[in-house]
Order: C-alpha cells, then structure tokens, then sequence
C-alpha cells in the first residue's frame, strides 16, 4: 500500500513542515492543563473551533483525492463536544455521524469506517484500508487519526494513575509515565507499485496480560514485528530505523526494549516522539507515520526529545543526535490499551 | 467472500446476561461494565473452533452508558474512577473476550451499524489472507439488549 499523500496538525505545529523542522532542530513547547503537561495544537478557541481549524488546514494541505473511501480511528470522537458545553447529550450522535461530519469537512464524501480501539485505532484503520486496497475494493482510501484534547480523556488516565507531572521522557531512567497531546492526521493511500512510501507490511499481536498492562517478556511485541516483517518479505538487519511506541511509561517500555532485543539482538538507530507531540492516543499511528516519513525524506533520523539518561534495565538507547538516514526501511511500533500491538514496515521506493 | 458457518441472535437484559456468564464461566467476571457483559453474553453462544480465529466488535454507539456515567462524574466535578473510564474503552472489552478465547489472534471494534457489520465481513477476508481463518463478528446495542454473533470463515482468496 502507497502512501500518497499525508498531513499534520499537531503540537509540533499547523503544518507537516513545521513539525518536521521541529523533530530536527528539538524546539518544542509543552502546555499544561489541570496540571498535567499537555501538548497542545496551537490553535485558539474551544473545541469545536479548534477541530474545525484542524480540518480546515488538512484540507487545504492534502485536498482528498477524487473518489476515496474513508476510515477514521479516534479513542475520544465527539466527547470533547460534550465537555465543551458540560452537557451530554452530544454523545447521542453516533461517532459515525460525527466522523461523516469531519469526512465532508475533508472533502470525502464516501461513509465512514470507524475504528475505536483506543491508541491503536488510526492504525487499525489503516490496516483496513490496506485490506480494502488488496481486494480492489477500493482505489484510494484517505485515513484519518483524530484526538483533541478533552477532560474526559486526561481525567481517565489521570484515575489510572498513567500520567506523568513532568514532560515526556521517552526510554529515560526517569520517565514516570505519559503526557497526552492532541493531533488530527492525514494519510491518503491506494495500491499503486510507484514511487514514494509503502507500507509493505504489517503485523499485530494481543497481550494477554491485562487490558491496561504489557507482557515484561516482550513476547507479544517480538511476535508483531516478526508477522510485520514476513509479511514485507524483510529480515531484521534490513530496518535502519525504528520508530518507537516509546510513551516515557514505566509499564510499557520495558516490554517494548525487550521485543525489539529479542527482533533485532542490536537494535538500529531508533527513535521516539511522544515528547514532541504528546500521546496522541488513536490519532498517533497516522500521526507518527507522517512525520517520521517526511523526517525521512529530509534524509534525517531525528533525535528523541526528552530522553537524557539511559535505563541499564532497558538495554535500548533511542537517538540522542539526529542521524543522517540510509534509506533502509523503517518499523513502526505502537501499543495500545487492551494489550493491541501493532507493528508496520514502511518503504521509500524511488 | 466470507462465509457464515454460525449465527445466533441474542436479546438479554442485564440481568439475563449476567446469568449467563454465571453459568458458562461460573461466575461474572468483575467490572466489566454493562456494555461489555452484554458482548461477552451474546459471544459465549458461539462455539468458537480452535486455530486462529479474529474478533471484531461492531456497534452504533459503543458503551455510550458506561461513558454517560463517567462523564457524569467529570461534571459534577467528581474524581472519575478508574473502573468507570476503562468500562468505556472498546479495547479493553475486547481483551477482556480475547482472554475468554486463547484462539482470537486478532481484535478491533468498529462503530457503526448495518453497514459496518457487512464491511467486518469483508475485513474477515483480509484478515483470512493472513492466517485468521475464522472471525467472530458481533453487533451490540446496549439500548436494545442486543448481541447478535456470526462466526464466519473467511474467503483467502
């Protein structure tokens, strides 16, 4: 599947490009909201305005290709429109009504696919447009990964006790857990063989060891980038980047190093921005994948903000310096609540 | 084309559904959630075969009460329980039927209606190109009581 064309708005600015430039040169702002830090959009007005605005320069930046299906993955829909007036009755709208809503502000037309499988979900709806891709079902499918910020969702995590006091620190001996961010992304894909990035494969796996914990074995981790790279006809000394799940959470990070080892013995340069661009839950698939190909195509493997110390335990040290890229295929990793993990091979064909 | 191999249609109250995962797993496993029993409830008529079999949950509103209560809480300026926001999370139902089946390979949850139902049945194919032979499907609507269950094979081809 060929990814053809993507899109960001997100902490890290308006635009893809700013995004990029700030991956590269490490300038990044962190807000805060009911003191927990947060990385904010930079965007003015409630909610609502602030989603509209979202839309309004995605669409602008990537117009939808002519007669694209759409797949939508968010963990939070329409739930800060019931924050914003403290009412619920907004959540009687189905997420498919509000999502065919956010479509047409998109310029879609084509009902939408919706997948909600928290922070997974933009890329459980990218694994479905890849199947659509395959059967011809479909020529283009635009995905989308969307999650603005909203007291529901920090108050969640915050109950869980999954957030950090301080700013994201990704694989860090003294990262103590996540800090949200909100994100709204692009990717529009079809099956064409050209030039430009492919996803060439994917793979997840569940773990089975509780809806918000990860196997410290790495099993499951190991098992989905295994599945991912058979299916990319690809061998692990082939990846030169990894793009991490790597969300600063004491829990998680362990399991991810340890599947990685278990891949790759010597992990390839690898990186995180989760401290860039905060958790943006169901929209940090899409999200990730657009920044870290268009990082990619500056020719840069960005350095992982936030990271300072190295944890012995871990035995994975993400990049501390950008580093020039050498073209090798990229894995993508990414965990989510319920024990979803997903992994994907990404390719620049010229 | 995927194909049907099992169906059964479920209209259960909580209470109902509560009785039978009593009677199936011996007890009701705790906080679920409502949304979460009901699925669990409907999905335990299906006799799931060994091998790698996929799960993919599919509903209008997802579990729109569970959300409603903990939402509450934010308003009232309540502290919101942790049980009350994992109630709401479609993926952690979908782990808690994952660990009712070691066979479910794979799982997602998808919100729509109809539509959505006859696309899971097309997903049931991609993934059977992968090595998920069998699917359960189920569409739930807590309002209704209903789960409604297909289990269907795939088409690889």
């Amino acid at each position: 599947m060929r990814i053809t064309g993507r899109a960001l708005v997100s902490a890290a600015g308006l635009c893809l490009a700013d995004a990029v430039q700030r991956a590269l040169t490490g300038e990044h702002e962190i807000a805060h909201r009911e003191g927990w830090p947060f990385a904010a959009m930079p965007l003015a007005g409630d909610w609502a305005a602030r989603m509209s605005q979202a839309l309004a320069l995605l669409s602008t930046a990537a117009p939808a290709p002519a007669g694209s299906a759409f797949h939508i993955g968010s963990s939070s829909w329409q739930i800060g429109g019931a924050d914003l007036a403290e009412r619920v009755g907004v959540l009687a709208e189905s997420p498919s009504r509000f999502a065919a809503g956010v479509a047409k502000q998109l310029g879609v037309t084509a009902p939408p696919r919706c997948f909600s499988v928290a922070c997974v979900s933009g890329l459980a709806a990218l694994d479905a447009a890849q199947g659509e891709l395959a059967a011809n079902r479909a020529q283009q499918v635009r995905v989308v990964g969307l999650e603005l910020d909203n007291a529901y969702t920090r108050q969640g995590f915050a109950a869980l006790q999954l957030l950090s006091s301080s700013p994201c620190k990704p694989f860090d001996l003294q990262r103590d857990g996540l800090m949200l961010g909100e994100a709204v992304a692009v990717l529009d894909c079809d099956a064409g063989e050209g030039a430009g990035w492919h996803l060439t494969g994917s793979g997840t796996a569940l773990d089975r060891s509780g809806p918000t914990s990860a196997d410290a074995s790495g099993e499951p981790v190991a098992a989905a980038i295994r599945a991912a790279l058979r299916r990319a006809g690809r061998v692990p000394t082939d990846i030169g980047v990894v793009k991490l799940h790597g969300a600063g959470s004491p829990m998680t990070e362990p399991a991810e190093a340890a599947g990685l080892r278990a891949v790759f013995g010597e992990v390839p340069p690898c990186v995180s921005f989760k401290s860039l661009l905060g958790y943006t839950l169901g929209a940090s698939g899409p999200a990730e994948i657009a920044l870290l190909t268009a990082c990619l195509d500056e020719g840069w493997i960005p350095a992982t903000i936030g990271f300072e110390v190295s944890d012995s335990a871990l035995g994975l040290t993400p990049t501390t310096m950008k580093l020039r890229w050498d073209g090798c295929p990229a894995l993508v990793l990414a965990m989510g609540f319920g024990g979803q993990v997903w992994a994907g091979v990404l390719e620049r064909r010229a | 084309m995927s194909r049907i191999v099992q169906q059964c249609r479920n209209v259960i109250d909580e209470a109902e559904a509560r009785a039978r995962l009593r009677d199936r797993l011996g007890a009701v496993p705790r906080r679920l959630g409502g949304w979460t029993e009901l699925a669990l409830a409907g999905a335990l008529s299906i006799e799931v075969p060994l091998g790698s079999v996929g799960l993919i949950l599919v509903s209008a509103l997802g579990p729109v009460n569970e959300t409603l209560g903990a939402l509450q809480d934010v308003f009232d300026g309540a502290p919101m329980m942790p049980f009350g926001f994992m109630q709401s999370q479609p993926a952690v139902s979908l782990s808690v039927m994952a660990a009712q089946w070691p066979q479910i390979a794979r799982a997602t949850c998808m919100l729509g209606d109809d539509d959505a139902v006859r696309y899971a049945m097309q997903m049931a194919d991609a993934w059977a190109r992968e090595g998920v032979r069998y699917t359960l499907v189920g569409q739930i609507d807590a309002d209704a009581g209903r789960s409604d269950w297909v289990l269907v094979a795939g088409d690889e081809n």
